[in-house]
């Protein structure tokens, strides 16, 4: 959808070759169609959204981001709560498909995004070297993670790992 | 590789003993330090009846937000374009990015939970049908500079001038 409309792609997560190159080649195939977004000098960007907890100690950091991506997780779940006041059983369950597959991928994420700012720099730096992307959106702070602690992460974030990872570029 | 940049995406998510204008202000606060820190981006989610999003009405916030940034770049991620009439899509967008001087990102999207569409009196069987639908009236407008129902399968209204342009030329769309 995002490719056929000329819009920029934002992926849950670090994304494969595979989906990047048939978003890249269906933004340039579908190029001068209607009904397209993009102006003259657009060209398709990958943005990817990660959780980020930062802790000296990475058992910490994985608790955070635990805990965090747990309590988004189930205030997604109160929303469709309320899908049963107005669809059949099979259609709410059904409903709940793309919920189902961020919850079977939410260790990944918190491994991925969880850790100290020395691990988390080599990690996010080898997302970026792969040259699939160039934008990182993070998740802080998110769910039962407290402002205190994003506030954290986000001060050792921007002084050891933003412009550890600008300074490879 | 170029030089990476970085965002934040958010829901707002309710956080129990803390009151609503706190939370508010606490993310307002956030935010003004990330665009200090050089972030690009904030992207706030769209979300109704529940304690996932207490700023469901995204422009509302990121109006204020753009009042306290100065060069990162807002919007919502995403806007649940079958919720809503495109004629007040259009609206808002266009006043965000004047608030902001050019800086909107706009994020769209279908929408995965029923009961939203529902709350909104649309439904759940059209949302794919009325996003592309809402999506083809929103590029016709950018490119005419009004908004109108003629190609529109759901909607019939008389063509509306956007009075307010937008300052970019183009708004990135996500």
């Amino acid at each position: 959808m995002a490719g056929r409309h000329g819009m920029s792609l934002m992926w849950p997560g670090p994304i494969d070759q595979a989906t990047h190159d048939l978003y890249v080649e269906t933004w340039h195939a579908h190029r001068g169609d209607t009904h397209r977004v993009d102006g003259p000098n657009s060209v398709p960007r990958v943005g990817i959204t990660m959780v980020l907890a930062i802790s000296p100690n990475e058992s910490h950091a994985l608790e955070i981001a635990r805990r965090g991506l747990t309590g988004l997780l189930r205030r997604a779940h109160n929303v469709h709560r309320h899908d049963h006041d107005v669809l059949p059983e099979d259609e709410c369950d059904a409903a709940l498909g793309p919920l189902r597959r961020i919850t079977a991928n939410i260790e990944a994420a918190i491994n991925a995004g969880a850790g100290t700012a020395s691990q988390i720099t080599d990690r996010f730096g080898g997302l970026l070297a792969a040259g699939l992307t160039d934008y990182i959106v993070l998740q802080i702070p998110v769910g039962d993670m407290t402002l205190a602690e994003a506030k954290d992460t986000m001060d050792v974030f921007c002084s050891d790992v933003k412009p550890a990872l600008e300074a490879a570029a | 590789m170029g030089t990476p940049t970085f965002g934040i995406f958010d829901h707002i998510e309710d956080i129990p003993g803390t009151p609503t204008p706190q939370l508010l202000k606490d993310r307002l606060d956030f935010i003004k330090m990330a665009d200090e820190a050089g972030f690009a981006g904030f992207h706030l989610a769209e979300h109704h009846g529940s304690d996932l999003c207490m700023a469901p009405n995204q422009e509302v916030f990121i109006g204020a937000a753009s009042q306290v940034t100065k060069n990162i770049r807002l919007g919502p991620m995403v806007k649940l374009l079958p919720l809503h009439h495109p004629v007040r899509i259009i609206e808002d967008m266009c006043v965000i990015d004047n608030l902001t001087n050019g800086r909107l990102d706009f994020g769209v999207g279908r929408g995965v939970a029923p009961i939203e569409h529902y709350w909104f009196g649309s439904n759940w069987p059209e949302s794919t049908a009325r996003f592309v639908d809402t999506l083809g009236i929103m590029c016709d407008a950018f490119a005419t500079g009004q908004v109108s129902s003629e190609n529109s399968k759901f909607y019939d209204f008389p063509t509306i001038p956007m009075s307010t342009k937008p300052v970019q030329e183009t708004i990135p769309f996500w």
